[in-house]
């Protein structure tokens, strides 16, 4: 709600949740409505600043996220594929096939 | 940030790995002598995978340091004993790459870490976002570790890393990449001061 005008003068209003329920807490003109107000300012910039913090963050990490990304899933293959050249196979992502690998190197 | 580069485009090697590795899957035996070919005569798919990696670290380098270009070499150093440690003096171009993966997410745990705990004192919203973040890292760091001990334990004649302590590993666990406890190692953990950005 925040500053509300009524016969040319500003009245302040909170706008809260309270148990589920919307509800408007009138705090006047005095020095309590001015204090209510400076207070739901700064707490609305703080939350912009996390907001914008966040967006920065992200937007920075996300090169390096995807980066890492494709080391990863090229290591993964290149794994899978050295393991699959050397006779294993795999099995509900478990890695089988030793006892034929030891036999495909006796030979 | 504007520094950092978005990877080059694959090379043709890597399109014929995928081929062959899907063929492979599929049970066909036939491709597996052609898959080893391809892995021991063009050092070009390690080549592109490698300078993919040395890229990234630079990367994480720069984001965790800053402007701090002494905690930049410091963190550097370590990443490069920790290399050391795990890939072993002569380790083969898998486990080169393995070791180098496990660096990075090295790298990534320890900058979540850090965003996690000073989001602490700042928001409950950063600090949600941060630790589900730290828990990814944290997991993509294991998988990357178990990728390791997967290899030593199934290649060990191709591992010229140090030997992986059975006693330490869940023996009866089958699954090899999940028998691995939590290794961070308190001695290269790393220690971000000041402000990353």
């Amino acid at each position: 709600m925040g500053w509300q005008g009524r016969d040319s003068r500003r009245y302040f209003y909170l706008a809260r949740r309270r148990n589920g329920r919307q509800e408007n807490v009138y705090f006047g003109r005095g020095p309590l409505a001015e204090l209510a107000a400076v207070q739901v300012e700064e707490g609305k910039s703080r939350r912009d600043e996390v907001r914008q913090e966040i967006r920065t963050m992200r937007d920075e990490l996300r090169t390096l996220d995807s980066l890492i990304a494709t080391v990863d899933q090229g290591a993964a293959r290149l794994l899978e594929a050295t393991l699959l050249g050397q006779g294993y196979y795999r099995s509900h992502r478990r890695w089988r096939g030793a006892r034929r690998v030891r036999n495909l190197t006796r030979t | 940030m504007s520094e950092i580069s978005h990877e080059p485009d694959e090379p043709p090697v890597v399109e014929d790995l995928n081929w062959l590795l899907q063929q492979a899957r599929k049970g066909d035996e036939n491709t597996l002598p052609q898959l080893r070919d391809l892995l021991d005569t063009r050092p070009e798919v390690w080549q592109h995978f490698g300078n993919l990696a040395g890229h990234a670290r630079e990367a994480w380098l720069r984001v965790i340091s800053a402007n701090d270009l002494a905690l930049r070499e410091s963190t550097a150093r370590k990443a490069e004993d920790l290399m050391r440690e795990l890939a072993g003096p002569h380790p083969s171009p898998i486990e080169r790459l393995l070791a180098e993966r496990v660096i990075l997410c090295w790298l990534q745990l320890h900058y979540a870490d850090f965003l996690a705990a000073q989001a602490f004192t700042k928001s409950t919203k950063l600090t949600d976002i941060w630790s589900k973040r730290q828990a990814s890292a944290h997991r993509r760091y294991l998988t990357s570790l178990g990728a390791l001990v997967t290899l030593r334990r199934l290649l060990p004649g191709q591992a010229g890393g140090p030997p992986i302590d059975s006693r330490n590993l869940d023996t009866s666990s089958k699954n090899l990449e999940s028998s691995v406890s939590r290794p961070i190692d308190r001695e290269h953990q790393l220690q971000v001061v000041g402000e990353p950005m």
